[in-house]
């Protein structure tokens, strides 16, 4: 075994697993014995991990494992590349900050923290895997342990919120593991590297290979198939109920995390994804997505649901950028994975944290947090700065980079707009923290670990916002791509044409909340709400959205 | 005639699914959508050979692909632990609600809200 590069992406994947264990002996002895060690043990697995991997990244290699010491096609085979270490590197700051967040309520037992190792375990072989069977197997971890996250608060609402994310995902697989099958009658491997060549020779044949529609078919139903766990329309129905009933630091990993982790799965896979047109329609559906969940969050009562719609809207600004294709495309998507992670985290942190002391999430009624916590409102004003793309802020940067890979394309007006609608919705929803205290505080759970947990993240969200070109070529490395020459291309940040279309788009979302909060738009948006679909209705909008894509994925190719 | 089954059970989960108003026939129907895939794998094993896929000398003849049927054990796995996950949160949302119609759980979380 060659320890030099098979180490680090054995012990990045299993110190999660190794925690989950250690949390699971809370059961037999007091839970403070091994709260800590668990924590320490994945963290310090992780980091050393990605310490020991940063070299060989640096230098442009791929760390590989064999498991069971069987290679491809046989075996299944996990690697660590550039993607995967800085995703993995995020994923670390975004799950510390939540744990940290868990410290000293009483609510969180043994078994709530064995459950989050595990969806960080399952997490980490989502992004490190090779074999998309394999890749089905970790999905399906991975929502085992979100439907008890969603569900622990016990509350009808969650339990339901987590029955249908259960039916959704379960259903959505099947699909995806449908695709696979195809890919396994054309191809007879599962393992993407190997797929990837087959895929090739595939394409060389050209329009004229008999397998070709097959292939568009599967990749159509695979694609799809992870799109319903990135939450992007039409299959995002599951998301904002179960952000909403989650406990909010459960909802911070899930909206951070746990919905990304698809979208660099889909990378994986795209080294085969050689179909220009579904490219180009993921672009459309980004776009669709990012207005249709800016709308729908807008009109929001409940504080969580609104960041839930979020999170469905600003999936769209990734999806969008990964089907404009291209270094320029692939490090915006990356770049805005990041900065999202960082800041849609805090924001639930944040959010729940006020919410949950003064046990109302209502944004209509809830006033005056700003005096009852004012160091959380600092946190809150830095994140939603990131996220309407205040300039100095990351969301700016992103926005910047989501722009410039889609220089030109008419889906384009359709991002523009969903940034005036998130300007709009954060200018109402901080007016939680203003005008005089609605209620009492019923208590202040979150310790000082807490805040230094938020404080990472909304440093994170700094360093991105300042320093956003070095982070940018950073990540232009990692991916392997140094030829593109992107301070060419990218002449200042902070160029006037760039901060006059940051002021207009704050501008007019300051216009559109005073419509929101005014009596004909109150009315307008209870209009609205009552449009969300049940579970029912969610069911048969997923099964639609599938028959679309493979009549599309059957026909155009 | 199993590509029948395949299709049968396939159309019979999807109606489970969509058309049932009752979580635990919605489960059933998962379940049963679950089964058809685990039968289009394991008879696209079929489709090659039809011997036993134990390697041994002097039997002639093509093997069964052996990795569907290696691959569905997973599956398989998987799925029983999301229907048993299923089948809890319904029974306790039963237990919460006294019912198990969708739409009733729905009105009463909505009037709690209210």
């Amino acid at each position: 075994m060659n320890l030099h590069t098979e180490l680090p992406v054995i012990l990045i994947l299993f110190s999660p697993l190794l925690a989950a264990i250690i949390s699971l002996t809370g059961k037999l002895f007091p839970p403070r014995y091994s709260l800590v060690p668990a924590f320490l043990v994945w963290l310090g697995g992780s980091l050393a991990a990605l310490a020991a991997a940063f070299p060989s990244i640096a230098a442009g290699t791929v760390l590989q494992y064999s498991l069971g010491g069987w290679a491809e096609p046989l075996g299944i085979s996990l690697e660590v590349n550039g993607v995967t270490w800085i995703a993995s590197l995020t994923d670390v700051i975004i799950a510390s900050a939540a744990w940290l967040c868990t410290l000293r309520q009483d609510k969180f037992n043994a078994l709530f923290y064995f459950f989050f190792f595990m969806a960080l375990f399952s997490l980490q072989g989502v992004l490190c895997t090779r074999d998309i069977f394999n890749l089905f197997v970790w999905f399906e971890v991975l929502s085992l342990s979100s439907f008890v996250l969603i569900s622990y608060d016990r509350s009808l609402t969650s339990r339901l919120a987590a029955i249908r994310y259960l039916l959704i995902s379960s259903m959505s697989i099947l699909f995806f593991l449908i695709g696979v099958w195809i890919l396994y009658r054309l191809f007879g491997v599962l393992s993407l590297k190997d797929i990837a060549v087959q895929a090739q020779q595939l394409n060389a044949d050209g329009i004229h290979s008999h397998n070709r529609p097959a292939m568009g078919l599967a990749i159509a139903l695979i694609t799809a198939g992870i799109l319903t766990r990135a939450a992007v329309v039409p299959f995002h129905t599951w998301l904002p109920d179960a952000h909403m009933a989650a406990p909010y630091q459960v909802s911070a990993l899930l909206s951070g995390f746990v919905i990304k982790a698809p979208m660099l799965a889909l990378w994986r896979i795209s080294a085969f994804l050689d179909f220009p047109l579904l490219l180009e329609s993921l672009i459309w559906v980004g776009g669709v997505c990012a207005l249709w969940g800016v709308i729908a969050a807008m009109v929001q009562k409940d504080a969580k649901k609104l960041l839930g719609y979020h999170s469905v809207s600003q999936m769209g600004y990734i999806v969008a950028a990964f089907g404009a294709g291209g270094a320029d495309g692939r490090s915006a998507a990356i770049f805005y994975i990041i900065a999202h992670a960082l800041f849609k985290s805090l924001l639930f942190l944040t959010v729940g944290h006020v919410t949950s002391s003064l046990g109302t999430r209502n944004v209509y009624t809830l006033r005056g947090a700003a005096r009852l916590f004012p160091g959380t409102t600092i946190l809150f004003f830095i994140a939603a700065a990131s996220i309407s793309g205040i300039p100095l802020f990351a969301g700016f940067a992103g926005k910047i980079l989501v722009a410039k890979s889609l220089y030109g394309h008419p889906a384009y007006v359709l991002l523009l707009l969903a940034g005036i609608g998130t300007a709009a919705s954060f200018i109402k929803l901080s007016r939680i923290f203003f005008g005089k205290p609605s209620a009492a505080a019923l208590k202040d759970p979150l310790t000082v670990s807490g805040y230094i947990g938020m404080g990472l993240l909304a440093s994170g969200c700094l360093l991105l916002g300042l320093f956003p070109h070095s982070f940018h070529q950073t990540i232009l490395s990692l991916i392997g791509n140094t030829s593109i020459h992107i301070s060419d291309v990218l002449t200042g940040w902070y160029s006037p044409y760039n901060l006059v279309k940051a002021g207009i788009s704050i501008g007019a979302g300051f216009l559109v909340s005073q419509v929101l909060v005014s009596k004909p738009g109150r009315a307008l948006s209870l209009r609205i709400r009552d449009l969300s679909v049940g579970l029912d209705g969610s069911l048969r909008l997923l099964t639609a959205g599938f028959i679309l894509v493979i009549l599309y994925g059957a026909a155009f190719y | 005639m199993a590509k029948i089954l395949v299709i049968v059970l396939f159309c019979l989960g999807l109606w489970g699914i969509l058309a049932s108003r009752s979580l635990v026939r919605k489960i059933i129907g998962l379940s049963l959508l679950n089964s058809s895939v685990v039968v289009l794998f394991v008879l696209s094993g079929r489709l090659d050979g039809n011997r036993a896929p134990i390697l041994s000398i002097g039997i002639e003849g093509v093997m069964v692909d052996p990795l569907p049927q290696a691959l569905m054990l997973t599956a398989i796995v998987v799925g029983l632990s999301v229907t048993a996950v299923a089948l809890i949160l319904a029974v306790k949302i039963y237990r919460t609600c006294g019912s198990l119609d969708i739409e009733e759980i729905e009105d009463s979380i909505h009037e709690s809200a209210h």
